[in-house]
């Protein structure tokens, strides 16, 4: 049935006018009675457009999905959704969706078959590849978290350490820093803090939107807000200061902030001395990263410098830097640092564990789910060497390394691929190297739409239900922004599904059954949702009809977390915060960090000469939206895709506003759009890093703009993994390439 | 050069095309034409404000028969009508084409704003229409007590059409460009130098045909160096009309009028402008008018033509020259950094081509329907019927 | 009979398009039609520069051009201060577009010239318009004037504002914080 668009109403009005020749029309007072009149049902669920999955509604009107709002209860959205969380919802309807398995018949080309034969097809041949080569050279590359409940029970059952998660090429600088040194991470407490700053963090562009909200209002109560970042980002927009730094310097930055902090006793030295283990030891190697010297290295006047430090000593602990998202951490060789500098800065100003400092996120615990048929299968080692010593020893293994599993393929580590959830031909580094993914015995990817990695890479495409068309179990609502009160959200079908497609779990049952797992995942959905339930006092029905319950049980109090002694106790191995990684004390290094200096950096003596530095747009999400028609619209209405320059450095050439140009690396040469603008730093080019779609079945993304990743090598930042996405020097001229 | 069926098929060919063109645009919608929500009123606009305005023209001189009582031009009078309705509806085409949907023009009647210039306009044009086909009649009938009633109210609703069209675009505080008080009398002028063109085309058309007689082409004749001392007159008035607009615009502070009379100057309306409104309906004109004296029919032609091909122009380039400045609404605006983009799309010059073509062609399928001589000839003319010459008629 | 007003807190935009979107899915709007709209300046030159982001939409102004040239009435002004639009009435002329000093119309697939409504339905209940419950930000305040009480008129009271082309005296209901 076609969705009842206003569009149609005018049109059939347009047309009995011409017919009757007596002018009829449905007037918008017709229109809005016709709405009312018709049952609109409204169903609360979970947003998909981006990782904080904000609670929405759904609202239903002939069995079609209308649109959807913001879940007033939902921490992340308040009720409040972004651009993206609008847009997203229409695309149940969309063209790019893959509507049945597949299997590759030739390179790029498929030919759908049935969920029967798709099963038999990669069970055989999974069991065919454990057989000859181990249940270990069987990988699962997934976003990250949503497959794990599932991908685990198959990879436990064939015995598989390889499950691989995208935060490399998102955030594991941070990830893997934080752990180390606090034992997790914590949030900022945006709405009563005094003094905020965000580098490298662009809030109203990588979108949280009641984080955004927090952020506005403390604002408006008084807060100051810094923004630190080469290119004026969407949140400078609201910022009292906006300092632009030399990109990759941010290290210098932050090691100069302290030095002030501490040089000056402006640090919070009790705070310091119960919760602090390794200062003296840090202090001792820093004790020289003046800010004199920083200006030097981040462009940032050495007053400046002491400006900010003070006044977020004079507003601590209600003051901090905010421990950020991906800005920073998966940028640049020293991003690990960065981060641990992160930690260092934010603990001497004494602000964790404390109201309008840093909070950690209020949570509950499930009841663990029963599975049946597990079966202890011994694990071989990681494939991408995460945890191993001699290897990626620093690197998380809950998370490990994305970007290089072609050559784990090529090593011969890896035989069979599932891909879920995770588009790393568009989203990892170096495209033409992703695509060797295909050189494996078997991949199978579990999209929902024709992403470039299941049109380049897959044997198999297996369809995953679209967000609105499956229920899952519940989840907790964590990270990134602060909420006194545990939550727990869940994301259930709200229409039928469209296409011939299934869940993870009926996905991951058929699979299984077929390679003669026949006990495996028997549970269903609903029994997963029921046992989970069970501690928390929420019933099902409740839950589901309510869609997120905030929990008044466990408050979150601002007290630094301590042992049955009294003695502080985070997850470190100090029970404190640590101002050195233990595990990072490794190749002779101290494990604290100090200078290090990005690993290329553009030769200022060249005109031509530019870091290529990225960030997000808030109306699209990574890569996944723009072929979203209605958030396309708005990118060509507003010159998304053009790559920002500063206009003195585009003067000197020649460049002018609206032309195009080239932009050229080792790997690629790019022609996109240019604004010539005031509002970047010059030794740099910024671009969005939502665009450079090359999957011909997705239309409105095809060939729309470039993609950062087209121009970097997939290559490992030592300590905890990450991309290194903006290590690169490009070359811009003017004009087209040819 | 004169033959009819050359004639005919020529403007056959036109309306078939520009039926396609219309019908396009009925189907596919605005897509096809060349507007947008920034610039939304197109060449059929434009080219609307060009028939009309010749209509109102022609019927100026046609009443300066009964209302002004020259009796010199009574030869063209009935010519001069039915070429002034042709173009008449010739202009309605064009806006029923530019019109969304044009039956929605029925709530004018049960829902009329009196404050709306085109509610106004349309009731003007609606009533000068009906008056003019009344008229048209009575001189067909050659009931002249009549004619000399409803003429001189055919030429003040014509006129006072022709002033609210101007007010159409005049009153808009939007678009500096066209926000003038004297647009409506500018309008008005305009109107007079085209329909004026249009004439002077048809003299030397009409005087090279079977259709009139001898003694009646002579008499069309000793018109021609009137109409053109009639035309050099009013072109030096347009003239300083112009100039006066150019002052107005670049000192005059009105928003977005210096931008638009900058265009041009070094934009895009530059050569547009320079050329074919400025080349087209002035410069040549008279260079041709004043140099030729000798071979008067080839210098009418040319410069009537040159005039009418001019003022399609410099209607297209009003139209255009107050939408693509954008405006400011905000002070600074990236999004007033470029010109609007417009362009005008295939659809729409078959459909303009449709009101060339249209034109044409109802004039000779009227002229063979009716009696378009005047009384002494009638006899004449009606004997040629008789005899099967021509192919039926409603004189009696 | 309500009067209604909206308050827009410029400062705080910072771009992010979930109105226009949240307002396009409401109102089942075209690919091509928006009812809203920003304005991007830069001002001053590096690194001392800023980016205002102004966003617009139809004024409702209560001497309302567009109104003024509609010949059917399909464009009109209710008693509550809402510009409204009935598309039976509409001709397809399009001269409410080229009087509109704002831009703040759009042409839909029936050729049509459609407008942001004000989303009558919410404000009657006493809800905000989608565009403004959605932002983030919470830029957009809309409000019965008449209401001495209402949060539009507390929060007026406390700021200066301005109106966008007051100098046309098209008397817009839309205030901006200055
Ligand atoms: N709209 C939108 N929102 C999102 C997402 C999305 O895709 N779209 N994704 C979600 C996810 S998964 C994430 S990880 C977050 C990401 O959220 P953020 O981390 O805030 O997003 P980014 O835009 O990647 O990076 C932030 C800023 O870092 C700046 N930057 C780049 N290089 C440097 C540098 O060398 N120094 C400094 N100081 N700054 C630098 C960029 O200019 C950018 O403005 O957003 C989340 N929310
Ligand atoms: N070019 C580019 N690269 C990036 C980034 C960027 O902004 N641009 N951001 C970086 C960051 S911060 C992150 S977090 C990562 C994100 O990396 P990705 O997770 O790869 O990013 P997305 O573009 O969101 O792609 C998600 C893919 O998941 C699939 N998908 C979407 N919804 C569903 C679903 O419900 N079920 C299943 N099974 N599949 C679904 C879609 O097919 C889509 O191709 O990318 C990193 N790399
Ligand atoms: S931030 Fe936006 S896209 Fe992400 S989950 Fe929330 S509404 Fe959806
Ligand atoms: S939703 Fe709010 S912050 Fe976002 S663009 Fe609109 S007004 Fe600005
Ligand atoms: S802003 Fe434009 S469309 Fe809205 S009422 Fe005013 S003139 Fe009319
Ligand atoms: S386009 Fe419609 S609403 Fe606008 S002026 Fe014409 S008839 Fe009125
Ligand atoms: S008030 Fe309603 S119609 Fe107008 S912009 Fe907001 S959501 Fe759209
Ligand atoms: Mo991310």
């Amino acid at each position: 049935m076609a969705k009842l668009k206003r569009r149609s109403f005018l049109k059939a009005g347009a047309i009995s006018a011409a017919a009757a020749a007596i002018p009829f029309k449905l007037s918008m007072k017709d229109y809005q009675k016709a709405i009312a009149d018709e049952p609109t049902k409204k169903i609360p669920t979970t947003c998909n457009g981006c990782a904080s999955m904000c609670g929405i509604y759904a609202y239903i009107k002939n069995d079609r999905l209308v649109r959807v709002e913001g879940h007033p209860v939902h921490a992340k959205s308040r009720g409040r959704l972004c651009a993206r969380g609008h847009g997203m919802a229409a695309d149940i309807y969309g063209k790019g969706r893959v509507t049945s398995p597949m299997k590759k018949v030739a390179e790029g080309e498929f030919e759908p078959i049935s969920w029967d034969q798709a099963f038999d097809e990669i069970g055989e041949k999974l069991n065919g590849v454990i057989d000859q080569h181990g249940g270990n050279s069987v990988m699962w590359l997934e976003h990250g978290v949503r497959g794990l409940r599932y991908a685990e029970q198959l990879l436990d059952r064939i015995g598989s350490s390889n499950y691989v998660t995208h935060y490399s090429t998102c955030f594991s600088a941070k990830t893997n820093a934080w752990q180390q040194m606090v034992g997790g991470m914590l949030n900022g407490d945006h709405e009563n803090s005094k003094y905020m700053i965000f580098e490298g963090r662009n809030f109203a562009g990588g979108i949280i939107p009641h984080g955004m909200n927090q952020i506005t209002k403390a604002k408006e109560n008084g807060a100051k807000i810094v923004v630190i970042d080469p290119k004026y980002s969407e949140i400078a927009k609201i910022a009292d200061d906006w300092i632009p730094i030399r990109p990759g310097t941010d290290l210098a930055l932050r090691l100069a902030m302290a030095h002030v902090l501490i040089n000056e006793n402006l640090y919070d030295k009790s705070y310091v001395k119960k919760y602090v283990d390794g200062f003296e030891e840090y202090w001792h190697e820093n004790k020289d990263k003046t800010p004199e010297w920083a200006e030097e290295i981040t462009g940032i006047a050495a007053s400046k410098i002491r400006e900010i430090s003070r006044e977020l000593a004079a507003n601590a602990p209600k003051a901090f830097i905010e421990p950020g998202w991906h800005g920073l951490h998966a940028h640049y060789i020293n991003s690990t640092q960065t981060a641990q500098m992160g930690v260092i800065l934010n603990a001497l100003l004494g602000n964790f564990y404390r109201e309008g400092g840093l909070m950690p996120s209020a949570g509950v615990d499930f009841g663990e789910v029963l599975l049946r048929d597990v079966v202890e299968v011994e694990k071989g080692p990681r494939a991408d060497g995460a945890g191993i010593e001699g290897q990626r020893m620093t690197v998380e293994t809950g998370r490990g390394i994305a970007q290089t599993v072609p050559d784990m393929i090529e090593n011969d580590k890896v035989k069979a691929l599932f891909v879920y959830h995770f588009n790393p031909l568009r989203t990892a580094p170096d495209p033409e190297y992703q695509k060797k993914m295909k050189n494996a015995e078997l991949v199978v990817s579990i999209p929902v739409d024709w992403n470039e990695t299941s049109v380049y890479a897959a044997d198999y495409i297996l369809p995953e239900s679209y967000y609105l068309e499956r229920t899952e179990v519940p989840t907790q609502v964590a990270g990134h922004t602060s909420h006194l009160y545990p939550q727990i959200s869940i994301r259930q079908k709200v229409a039928e599904p469209m296409h011939d497609t299934l869940p993870l779990l009926d996905i991951m049952r058929g699979i299984t059954h077929a390679m003669g797992h026949t006990g495996m995942y028997g549970l269903t959905v609903e029994d997963e949702i029921d046992q989970m339930l069970e501690p928390v006092g929420v019933s099902r029905s409740d839950l589901l009809e309510k869609g997120t319950v905030e929990l008044r049980s466990n408050k979150i109090e601002p007290i630094f977390p301590t042992d049955m002694n009294g003695n502080p106790n985070i997850g470190t191995h100090s029970g404190k915060i640590q101002f050195s990684g233990e595990i990072y004390r490794i190749d002779g290094k101290k494990g604290i960090p100090t200078w290090v200096a990005p690993k290329v950096s553009p030769d200022p003596s060249k005109d031509d000469e530019f870091r290529l530095i990225h960030g997000k747009q808030p109306y699209h999400s990574h890569h996944v939206t723009s072929n979203n028609p209605k958030l396309v619209r708005i990118t060509e209405k507003y010159n998304g895709t053009a790559m920002w320059m500063n206009k003195k450095r585009a003067d000197r050439l020649g460049i002018k506003d609206g032309e195009t140009v080239t932009i050229t690396s080792d790997l690629a040469s790019k022609s996109v759009p240019v604004k010539v603008t005031e509002l970047v730093h010059p030794e740099c080019v910024w671009i969005s890093s939502a665009y450079g779609g090359f999957s011909d079945r997705l239309e409105t993304a095809y060939n729309l703009g470039v993609n950062y990743n087209d121009f970097i090598k997939a290559e490992v930042e030592p300590f905890s993994g990450a991309v290194m996405s903006q290590e690169v020097v490009v070359k811009v001229r003017k004009g087209a390439d040819v | 050069m004169l033959n009819r069926k050359m004639w005919l098929s020529i403007s056959s060919v036109l309306v078939l095309i520009g039926a396609v063109g219309i019908v396009n645009i009925f189907i596919q919608g605005e897509h096809v034409m060349g507007t947008s929500n920034y610039v939304p009123w197109g060449s059929l606009i434009a080219a609307y404000v060009f028939f009309v305005a010749i209509s109102t023209g022609l019927t100026f001189l046609s009443s300066l028969a009964h209302v002004f009582k020259w009796g010199k031009i009574e030869v063209m009078t009935k010519r001069l009508t039915l070429a002034s309705i042709v173009t008449l509806m010739m202009g309605f085409v064009m806006i029923g084409v530019e019109l969304g949907s044009p039956l929605s023009l029925f709530y004018i009647l049960i829902s009329p704003n009196l404050q709306a210039p085109i509610f106004w306009m349309g009731l003007l044009y609606g009533i000068y229409m009906a008056l003019h086909i009344v008229e048209f009649f009575f001189q067909l009938k050659e009931d002249h007590g009549k004619i000399k009633i409803i003429s001189p109210i055919v030429l003040v609703v014509a006129i006072a059409a022709q002033g609210t069209l101007g007010a159409v675009f005049g009153m808009s505080i939007a678009r500096g460009y066209w926000n003038e008080s004297y647009i409506s009398i500018y309008f008005i002028l305009l109107a007079f130098v085209s329909g004026l063109a249009f004439a002077i085309l048809m003299t030397v058309i009409l005087t090279k045909t079977k259709t009139i007689s001898e003694s009646d082409k002579q008499k069309i004749l000793v018109l021609q160096p009137i109409f053109s001392k009639m035309l050099i007159g009013l072109l030096i008035v347009t003239v300083f009309f112009n100039i006066w607009k150019w002052f107005y615009s670049l000192y005059g502070n009105m928003p977005g009028k210096a931008e638009a009379a900058l265009l041009m100057v070094g934009g895009p309306l530059t050569i547009p402008y320079w050329v074919l409104e400025v080349g087209l309906v002035f410069v040549l004109p008279i260079i041709v008018l004043f140099a030729f004296k000798q071979r008067k029919q080839l210098s009418l032609t040319i410069a009537s033509i040159s005039m009418l091909i001019g003022f399609l122009a410099m209607r297209i380039i009003m139209v255009f020259a107050g939408q693509i400045v954008p405006l400011t609404v905000v002070q600074g605006s990236e999004s007033t950094n470029q010109l609007r983009e417009f362009g005008i799309l295939w659809s729409e010059w078959a459909t303009m081509g449709f009101g060339v073509g249209g034109t044409i062609l109802l004039y000779l399928i009227a002229e063979r329907l009716f009696d378009l001589n005047v009384a002494p000839h009638k006899e004449e003319r009606r004997k040629r019927v008789n005899t099967g010459e021509g192919s039926y008629s409603l004189a009696k | 009979m309500a009067r209604f007003g909206l308050l827009i807190d410029a400062r705080k935009c910072t771009g992010c398009h979930a109105c226009s979107i949240a307002c396009a899915e409401y109102n089942e709007l075209e690919e091509e039609v928006n009812y809203n709209r920003l304005e991007f300046v830069e001002k001053g030159s590096y690194p001392h520069v800023k980016m205002d982001i102004i966003p617009l939409q139809c004024m409702h102004c209560d001497n309302a051009p567009c109104v003024a040239v509609c010949s059917t009435q399909a464009t009109f002004k209710e008693e509550n201060g809402i510009v409204s639009f009935i598309a039976d009435k509409c001709t397809g002329c399009k001269a409410c577009m080229a009087a509109c000093p704002y831009d703040a119309r759009a042409l839909n697939e029936a050729r049509l010239a459609e407008k942001c409504r004000w989303c009558p339905e919410k404000l009657t209940q006493g809800e905000q318009p989608v565009c403004s419950s959605t932002c983030m930000n919470e830029v957009r305040l809309f409000g019965d004037l008449d209401d001495p009480n209402s949060e539009i008129n507390k929060k007026m009271a406390q700021h200066e504002v301005s109106q966008l082309l007051d100098s046309h005296g098209t008397k817009p209901r839309i205030y901006y914080i200055k």
